[in-house]
């Protein structure tokens, strides 16, 4: 250090207000897309993410990038952000050639990624916690273990391959890079060298298969179709939605697709002077082509490159239509990307409901709606009701998970999980959100086996009612910042003890153990301002089952029953003398999967015919992580 | 909607590559012909439109095509009257039928037993390029004009769909099965606990590749998956559909499902194997290999280029060239140091012990984590796999009313080696055993070894090889490997090679007919031309007559 840097520390100190404050955001310069569209829609963008003190990687307190390339086993030179040059001009420019600013890109992505999610959910999230395989048993060695992870590391460079995904094993994100197609390369030059590092869409679908494992502790043990799709189709959500903050970009789509965000070109800058003829065969000048529309496709540089005419998947894939949904039923992107449609249907319906008086006003001024170019300000406005809805309906989703039942899920319990959200966020609904979802669910074949009706009321997960489930005495929520290591453990210990007392209640096995793999205190702020305080509360009971019940040597599969709990904190009563008195925690709904009774059985056949078809049954079955996903093989593409 | 899309381009590369190959069997195939031609022309005249006709009728009246006996008028096979009571075969009452189900091997060798004609079923599966005939093939043995429902001896050469799979899809039809007594590999008994704790980790590793190499998206990757998925029995595309369970299932129903619950042996190479009372005394059988477990790794080569039907000396014999590119133009040094230590904790050996004292080797640990998850490593990985439960093959010398047939699964370099030389061996040829040359050149029947691939039958097994031996081979063209590569299954140097020394006394399952599936482009030629002791009713199978 310093001898001045040394001096003026000790000045600050006696004279605290010398002290800067550290800044709210950092500005870092980013591809709005990836590289491959030029400047052409505005492809550089500033991002703005969280302040925090970074080391050389970046490496922060939750992601850390560590560019070692594992093909030609060496290291690139870290990134300091910190550097007061580097600082000064928002990061280093966009270059495909320089690694470093690969390494800021992939850290700049992953921190909004992150910060979306914290905002959604209203707490700070946390990576995968190796506990949990373990119980009671193991609990005094959970101090740290190996698989826990602290720091997501990201790897820009990894591998070369034309893949990335999300590995628990190497506690991070591997990125490849790969060389384009000779031929049908796209935008791309031929043969030139990609990278899946530099494309937003890549990073924040990775980053948010990281941020559900952490949450959420069953969701990669794949028991039936739906959990591995629902991973999949959640993480491309979440890239993206996050399309719509990018507001130049989506002002563009807008003027350029008349307002009608969900078509999948763009009308081309120069109109074509003779009608029909549309292609860009026909096209004489560059300026008459029309460009596929970037908002609602992902990854196009990796689809093209690839050979493909466009990106790797859209947010709208097909007609709607309810046959989809029975078809390539091992196919965990194709049947995401259902969920997907299903989601951005109610999105784009919401979207043009909410645009209607800004056309109307427009069309009351003399304008004319069969022309695609819209004026630039009723294009901002436009702009500003997408952005407001895209934030309104990734909360939603977001929010959603915590209204999961902890293992099995269904696509069917995320549309309740969603319906419970909305009715919760928006009890309203003026723009009939809940209408929108269901029928954007309903079209695509997706139904709640549990809920009795296609209807609202049936379809929201029913509270509690009072009387059935006691109060959680003793239950610490702590304050916005998180709950100390004392608190933490005597949270587990009071959830731990009450599941167990009232596991029959829960419509849980009255002689299995119980574990709590996850509680997570919620602090939301509520329609009115106030804020309101939750826990949310993962309780497991699990159980090998036989592959064949005749032959219990020729192994099983572990079939787990659970109950995700959203338990209110205390609201403070007056006692008839008007003294206020604290009430207990009590539980506001109590979604389950049981593991008694009927449908248990039901649902464990349905799992053991699904692992056979997946070939679980071999392998060394007596290894839990043979049951958890591998996103490698998940990620086709990435 | 993209993913769908390159899938299609894929396919069509594929089948464009396909065609190719096509293209080059159908030329040789018909120089072949035209030699044919000046010989036999006239047998020919009269027996090509037969198949044709026949195969026509079989797919309209599938019910009727089950019965060898109405099909095969006694003017063309000698003498076809199967059941228990007749005889059949040629004059010695010796049969090997060779179903066609695709690219696998389901063999059902029939010899004169205490009572009437005994049969032994080596192996039954089907795993890259299946063409869902299957359940035919499977009625079929079980009719009552061929085994009805009673084997006197089934084997299992080693641990691969496509030569289990059929024990699995077809379980509660071989569970009516009568059986006689069933030998295994000696690397699956479940009772050697060295033996089930290797078996465990070759699944677990084969399932983790299998997780990791479905990522990929490239010819070479699919390839590697497919011979991942072959060790575990699950299915391409269709997971799990058709094989309904896998190989574990597979293996469940040799070892306990068969109606009657008959002894089940393990072998290994020198044992003298228990033949089941039907048999004994009326056949001989020796187990030549896979080598003794107490040997270690030492037969663990899966192949042995100098001794491979292989052109090219640069060939990468199913693993993928590296081909490494820098990402950067200009160079970036750096190294570990130049990041922060934390950044590595995590990875450090000595946080997972209980003092938590780091030592500090995190960097070291996590590079050479990242080195092993690259796509090559694992493309290596899975071909290793596949040699290394190919050379498990239990491989059997069976004699019968002094005729000697060699059944020899999927053997690879190891398992040859130790029987050809009685020790290992890799590069140069040593000159076999005086015992392998006797074998091989007083053989009257081979199983042509993993079908056709370029890693099995070494040249100089083909040297030694009898020339009054006949030989059936059990593949399907283009589910593995490439001619570009010289990789191709059936390789096509050493089809030619074989054929040369056989005589022509060669067929293979895809000349005929299955179902509604054509015989290979190859078989319009061949089919209508069998050599003489083979049989065929047109469709399904070719016997061939002892």
């Amino acid at each position: 250090m310093a001898k001045g840097e040394k001096n003026s520390i000790a000045r600050e100190k006696r004279y605290p207000w010398l002290k800067i404050p550290p800044p709210p955001v950092r500005a870092l310069q980013v591809y709005a897309i990836d590289p491959s569209t030029g400047n052409f829609q505005r492809n550089y963008m500033t991002v703005h993410v969280p302040w925090e003190p970074l080391e050389p990687g970046p490496t922060g307190r939750k992601i850390g990038v560590v560019d070692y390339d594992g093909v030609n086993k060496c290291y690139y030179p870290p990134i300091d952000l910190d550097d007061r040059l580097v600082l000064a001009n928002d990061g280093l420019n966009p270059s495909e050639s320089d690694p470093r600013f690969h390494q800021q890109m992939v850290y700049a992505i992953a921190s909004r990624t992150i910060a979306m999610f914290e905002t959604a959910l209203g707490r700070e999230i946390h990576w995968r916690r190796a506990d949990r395989f373990g119980g009671a048993a193991e609990y005094d060695d959970a101090l740290r273990k190996k698989d826990d992870i602290e720091i997501l590391k990201l790897y820009p460079h990894a591998m070369q391959e034309a893949n990335a995904y999300y590995s628990p094993e190497a506690h991070g994100i591997l990125f490849g890079y790969f060389t384009a197609n000779k031929t049908g390369q796209g935008r791309n030059l031929p043969g030139q060298r990609v990278f899946t590092c530099l494309s937003q869409d890549i990073i924040a679908h990775e980053v948010t298969h990281a941020v559900i494992d952490g949450i959420r502790t069953y969701f990669t043990e794949p028991t039936n179709p739906d959990v591995l799709a629902f991973h999949e189709g959640f993480a491309d959500l979440a890239a993206l939605f996050a399309h719509f903050s990018h507001k130049e970009a989506l002002t563009e789509a807008i003027r350029l697709t008349g307002g009608r965000l969900y078509q999948t070109t763009l009308t081309p800058v120069a109109p074509q002077a003779r009608s029909g003829f549309e292609t860009a065969a026909d096209a004489e000048i560059g300026a008459e082509v029309a460009r596929t529309n970037p908002l609602v496709q992902l990854a196009q540089q990796f689809g093209e490159a690839r050979g493909a005419e466009r990106g790797l998947r859209s947010a709208l894939g097909s007609k709607p239509n309810s046959d989809d949904i029975h078809k390539n039923v091992d196919e965990p992107h194709f049947r995401g990307s259902i969920l997907v449609a299903a989601v951005f249907d109610a999105y784009f319906s919401t979207y043009m409901r909410r645009a209607e008086p800004l056309f109307r006003v427009y069309r009351a001024g003399g304008g004319r709606m069969d022309d695609d170019d819209v004026p630039a300000p009723l294009a901002e406005l436009l702009a500003g009701c997408a952005a407001e809805t895209a934030k309104f309906f990734f909360r939603l989703c977001a929010r959603a998970i915590d209204y999961c039942p902890p293992v099995d899920l269904k696509f069917g319990d995320f549309l309740r999980a969603l319906i419970t959200v909305a009715k919760d966020l928006d009890p309203a609904d003026i723009d009939g959100i809940r209408d929108a979802l269901m029928e954007g669910f309903r079209q695509r074949g997706i139904y709640a086996e549990s809920a009795l009706f296609f209807s609202e009321g049936a379809l929201a997960w029913q509270r509690v009612p009072p009387g059935i489930l006691p109060p959680i005495e003793g239950l610490i929520f702590g304050n916005p910042n998180g709950l100390s290591s004392e608190e933490k453990d005597k949270d587990g210990d009071v959830l731990r003890a009450w599941a167990t007392r009232y596991r029959e209640a829960l419509g849980l096995d009255a002689k299995l153990p119980v574990t709590v793999p996850s509680f997570h205190p919620v602090f939301r702020t509520s329609d009115d301002g106030r804020l309101q305080v939750e826990m949310v509360v993962e309780i497991i009971q699990s159980r090998q089952a036989a592959f064949d019940p005749c032959v219990p040597a020729a192994g099983g599969f572990p079939f787990r029953g659970g109950v995700t709990l959203i338990v209110e904190a205390p609201e403070i009563k007056l006692d008839e003398k008007g003294r206020k008195i604290p009430q207990p925690p009590v539980v506001r709904f109590a979604i389950a999967k049981t593991n008694v009774g009927h449908e248990s059985k039901q649902r464990e056949d349905a799992q053991r015919d699904f692992a056979l078809s997946q070939g679980l049954a071999a392998g060394d079955t007596t290894n839990p992580s043979h049951f958890q996903a591998n996103f490698a093989l998940l990620h086709e593409e990435f | 909607m993209a993913a769908r899309k390159k899938a299609a381009a894929k396919s069509r590369t594929k089948r464009a590559a396909r065609k190719s190959t096509k293209a080059k069997v159908k030329t040789r195939a018909k120089t072949k012909a035209k030699t044919k031609a000046r010989t036999k022309a006239k047998a020919k005249a009269k027996a090509k439109p037969k198949p044709k006709a026949r195969s026509k009728a079989a797919t309209k009246t599938p019910g009727t095509r089950r019965s060898p006996a109405t099909q095969n008028g006694a003017a063309t096979t000698p003498a076809t009257k199967g059941g228990q009571g007749g005889s059949v075969g040629g004059k010695l009452g010796i049969r090997v039928r060779m179903y066609r189900i695709g690219f696998g091997d389901f063999f059902l060798l029939t010899v004169p037993g205490k009572s009437g004609p005994a049969h032994i079923l080596i192996d039954c599966g089907v795993h890259a390029a299946n063409i869902g005939s299957m359940d035919d093939c499977v009625k079929d043995m079980a009719s009552a004009e061929v085994t009805n429902k009673k084997l006197a001896l089934v084997i299992l050469t080693h641990y691969h769909a496509d030569h289990m799979s059929g024990f699995a899809s077809n379980y509660d039809d071989f569970a009516q099965f009568e059986v006689g007594a069933v030998w295994i590999t000696n690397r699956l008994d479940p009772k050697d606990g060295k033996a089930s704790k290797f078996m465990a980790q070759i699944t677990s590793v084969a399932h983790s590749l299998q997780l990791q190499l479905g990522a990929r998206n490239d010819p070479d990757g699919e390839e590697a998956q497919r011979k991942v998925h072959n060790a575990l029995g699950v299915e391409l595309g269709a997971r799990g559909g058709a094989n309904g369970g896998g190989n574990a299932k597979a293996l469940k129903l040799l070892q306990e499902g068969f109606k009657n619950k008959p002894p089940v042996y393990y072998y290994q190479g020198g044992d003298t194997p228990t033949l089941p009372a039907e048999l004994e005394g009326k056949i001989t059988a020796d187990i030549l290999a896979p080598s003794p477990k107490e040997s270690g790794g030492e037969y663990s080569a899966s192949d042995n280029k100098k001794e491979q039907y292989l052109a090219a000396a640069a060939d990468a014999g199913g693993v993928p060239n590296h081909k490494s590119v820098r990402p950067f133009e200009k160079t970036w040094p750096a190294s570990a140091a130049d990041y922060p230590a934390r950044v590595f904790h995590e990875f450090d050996s000595g946080i997972a012990e209980r003092s938590r004292k780091p030592n500090n080797d995190g960097a070291a640990k996590l590079q050479a984590m990242l080195e092993n998850m690259q796509p090559d490593v694992l493309a290596a990985a899975a071909d290793k796999l596949d040699g290394t439960l190919n050379n498990q093959s239990l491989v059997v010398l069976f004699t019968c009313q002094g005729k000697k047939l060699l059944f020899v699964g999927d053997a690879q370099w190891g398992n040859w080696a130790y029987w050809l030389y009685g020790k290992a061996v890799a590069g140069k040829d040593p000159g076999i055993t005086a015992r392998a040359k006797e074998i091989l050149g007083s053989i009257d029947f081979y199983k042509v070894g993993h079908h056709g691939s370029t890693n099995a039958t070494p040249i100089p097994a083909v040297g030694a090889l009898n020339e009054h031996a006949a030989a059936m081979c059990s593949t399907a063209t283009g589910a593995y490997g490439s001619p570009a590569k010289k990789t191709e299954v059936p390789r096509t140097a050493l089809m030619d090679a074989l054929e040369t020394k056989t005589k022509d006394r060669m067929v293979r399952s895809d000349w005929v007919p299955a179902g509604k599936t054509k015989p290979d482009a190859q078989a319009k030629a061949e089919l209508a031309d069998l050599p003489s002791g083979f049989t065929t009713p047109g469709d399904l199978y070719i016997d061939y007559n002892l």
